[in-house]
C-alpha cells in the first residue's frame, strides 16, 4: 500500500510543472561576460586534485608573497585599470594585497591600455631551480639605513595536474608600521611561460586579523578562488585579467621575470602584476619597464655588469639593476624618496 | 541529388566535447548552444529544489555566468549534462540555505508540465512538497525526482549516505501524512 502511494507520489512529483528557461537569460549572461563579470562555481574536484590540494595546501605554510623588485609596481596596486565601478565598503577595502610597502591601493588609475608592448619573450626555461635570500630596507637623505624585513624564494622544479611547472615558495619576514608580519606566498607557474596556474598568500597577522589566507586559480581569462580570515569571514575571488593587460606575474616571481628576455638599450615593456582580487581595485597593477642605462652593481657577493630598468607604476617609480648575465634583478630602489626616504630591496645572495 | 551532397552542405552539430572546448574558451556561441542544449532540464531541476522560479532563473544565471572557468575542472569521464546537473544542484543548494525562501505557487503560466498522470494530484503534491523543510525537500527531490543516489546525494548536501535515508524517510512521511489529511 505504502509502496503503491510512494510510486504515485513519486510519479505525480515528477510531473510538476516547471517554468521554461527564458531565451533572454543566456543573453543576459553572455552580455554580462563580456563586460568583464565573473562568479566561481562550486564544482566537484577533478579526481586527483585533493590530493594534490593536500600539498598545495601544506605548502602553503612555506609559501611567500609580496615583493620585491617590482615593488613599485606592488606599491601602487592601482586598480583594475579600466574603471570598475563596484562600490567596496570599509569592511572590503581591508582585504587588499599586502606587500612589503605600504599601499596607496585606493588612488585608481585610468590606464586604458598598456604604456608599452607586452613583455611577450617569457623564457621559463631560463629559471634555474634554487633559494636567494633577500632585504629590504629604507635609506633616509642622509643615507641611514633602518631594515624593513628580509626573505628568501625558493624555486622548485615540480608537476602540477600532469604537466611541468615551477613552485614559488616565497617567505617574508616585514616591519610594517611597527607591526611585523610574515607573508607567505606559493605559487606555481608554467615551466616554460611563467604563466600563474595557482597561488596561495597567507599573511599572518593581517591588519586587524590575525591572519588571511588568499587562494587563486588561474583559468582562461580569470582568476578564481577565496579569501579566508578569521571568524570564518570568506569572500569568492572571481575576477577578468584582460588579456591586453598580459602578461601576469606574482610579486614571487617578479625578481626573475626577465630571466631569459634579451635587455637591450631600448628595450621596453609592459607586464601586470596579479593583486589579491578580492575587491575590484586590486585585481591586478600595470607596470612599465624600460632600460635607462648600464651600470655595474657592486655587492657583497662581487661586481655585477646590469642593465637599469625603471619600473613604473602609476606615480610610482623604481629603478632595478638587472644583471646582464641572467636578467636576475639583484637591487631596485625607489627613484624619488618619500616620507621614510627610499625603499630598497637588495637580493644578499644572488 | 546525392544524400551525401545534402549532409555535408548542412552544419553539423558540434559534440560534447568540442562544445565544451569551445565554452571553456568562453565563446558565447558555445554557451548559447550548452544553454539551448541543457538549459530546460537545468531550469527544472533549480527550480524543483529552490521552489520559485525567481531563485531557480537566478541559479540558472550564475550556473552560465561561471560555467566557461568552472569547466577547467570539468575531466569530460561522466556525461556532461551529469556534471552540469550536479553543479547546478550546488547553486541551487547553497542558493536554499543562504536565504530565505519566499514561496511560489507554481502552477501559473508558461509552466512546462511533464506527461501529466492526474493534475488534481499534483497540484496537491506540490502543496505538500512546498511545506517541506529545506532539507527534507532537497533530499526528496534528489532522490525521487532526480534519481541520484543517496550516496550522490550526500556528497552534494555534505551529509552522510545514512542522514540522506534519513531524511528521505521523513520526507516521505511528512508527504504522506500531508496527502492523507488533504484526502
Amino acid at each position: 500500500m505504502t509502496d503503491l502511494f510512494d510510486q504515485r507520489l513519486r510519479n505525480a512529483a515528477r510531473a510538476i510543472p516547471v517554468p521554461v528557461a527564458p531565451v533572454s537569460l543566456i543573453d543576459r549572461v553572455i552580455v554580462e561576460r563580456a563586460g568583464g563579470t565573473r562568479i566561481a562555481l562550486p564544482v566537484d574536484a577533478p579526481s586527483s586534485q585533493p590530493v594534490r590540494l593536500a600539498v598545495s595546501s601544506l605548502l602553503l605554510a612555506t609559501a611567500v608573497i609580496v615583493v620585491a623588485t617590482f615593488v613599485a609596481v606592488s606599491r601602487h596596486r592601482s586598480t583594475a585599470p579600466f574603471g570598475e565601478t563596484d562600490a567596496v565598503s570599509s569592511v572590503e577595502q581591508a582585504f587588499i594585497s599586502a606587500g612589503v610597502l605600504p599601499r596607496s591601493a585606493f588612488a585608481q588609475i585610468a590606464t586604458v591600455t598598456p604604456a608599452a608592448p607586452p613583455l611577450g619573450t617569457m623564457n621559463g626555461a631560463a629559471l634555474r631551480p634554487g633559494l636567494h635570500t633577500y632585504r629590504i630596507q629604507w635609506i633616509d637623505s642622509l643615507g641611514r639605513t633602518t631594515p624593513v624585513g628580509e626573505g628568501t624564494i625558493r624555486i622548485v622544479d615540480a608537476i602540477l595536474d600532469g604537466a611541468p611547472a615551477w613552485r614559488v615558495e616565497h617567505v617574508a619576514r616585514l616591519i610594517d608600521d611597527g607591526q611585523r608580519r610574515t607573508e607567505q606566498e606559493t605559487l606555481y607557474v608554467t615551466q616554460r611561460e611563467l604563466r600563474p596556474l595557482t597561488r596561495v598568500v597567507q599573511v599572518i597577522p593581517y591588519r586587524r586579523f590575525s591572519h588571511i589566507t588568499i587562494r587563486q586559480q588561474f583559468v582562461g581569462d580569470s582568476i578564481l578562488g577565496e579569501m579566508t580570515t578569521d571568524g570564518g569571514v570568506r569572500r569568492v575571488i572571481a575576477r577578468r585579467l584582460p588579456p591586453t593587460f598580459g602578461p601576469y606575474l606574482s610579486d614571487a616571481l617578479a625578481p626573475f621575470a626577465l630571466e631569459g628576455v634579451p635587455l637591450s638599450s631600448r628595450w621596453r615593456a609592459s607586464v601586470s602584476i596579479v593583486g589579491w582580487a578580492v575587491v575590484p581595485n586590486d585585481v591586478f597593477f600595470p607596470a612599465t619597464l624600460e632600460v635607462i642605462g648600464e651600470e655595474r652593481l657592486k655587492t657583497a657577493s662581487g661586481s655585477f655588469a646590469c642593465w637599469k630598468v625603471r619600473a613604473v607604476a602609476g606615480p610610482e617609480r623604481r629603478i632595478e639593476w638587472v644583471r646582464k648575465s641572467d636578467g636576475v634583478a639583484l637591487r631596485s630602489l625607489d627613484e624619488t624618496p618619500s616620507g621614510k626616504g627610499r625603499r630598497e630591496f637588495v637580493l644578499v645572495d644572488p | 541529388m546525392p544524400m551525401h551532397a545534402v549532409t555535408s552542405s548542412m552544419p553539423q552539430p558540434l559534440d560534447a566535447s568540442e562544445l565544451v572546448e569551445r565554452a571553456r574558451a568562453g565563446r558565447a556561441d558555445a554557451l548559447a548552444e550548452l544553454y539551448a542544449r541543457f538549459g530546460q532540464t537545468l531550469m527544472a531541476l533549480a527550480f524543483r529544489l529552490t521552489g520559485s522560479r525567481a531563485d531557480a532563473e537566478d541559479v540558472l544565471h550564475d550556473v552560465f555566468l561561471g560555467l566557461p572557468e568552472a569547466l577547467a575542472r570539468y575531466e569530460e569521464r561522466g556525461s556532461l549534462e551529469g556534471w552540469l546537473k550536479r553543479v547546478t544542484a550546488r547553486v541551487a543548494l547553497t542558493r536554499v540555505r543562504s536565504r530565505a525562501r519566499t514561496r511560489e505557487v507554481g502552477l501559473a503560466d508558461n509552466l512546462v508540465s511533464p506527461a501529466s498522470p492526474d493534475r488534481l494530484d499534483i497540484e496537491s503534491v506540490q502543496r505538500a512538497i512546498d511545506k517541506l523543510p529545506a532539507t527534507l525537500r532537497a533530499v526528496f527531490v534528489l532522490r525521487e525526482v532526480e534519481g541520484y543516489s543517496h550516496s550522490e546525494i550526500a556528497a552534494l548536501l555534505n551529509i552522510t549516505s545514512n542522514a540522506s535515508e534519513v531524511r528521505l524517510h521523513r520526507a516521505l512521511r511528512s508527504l504522506r501524512r500531508t496527502l492523507g489529511a488533504e484526502k
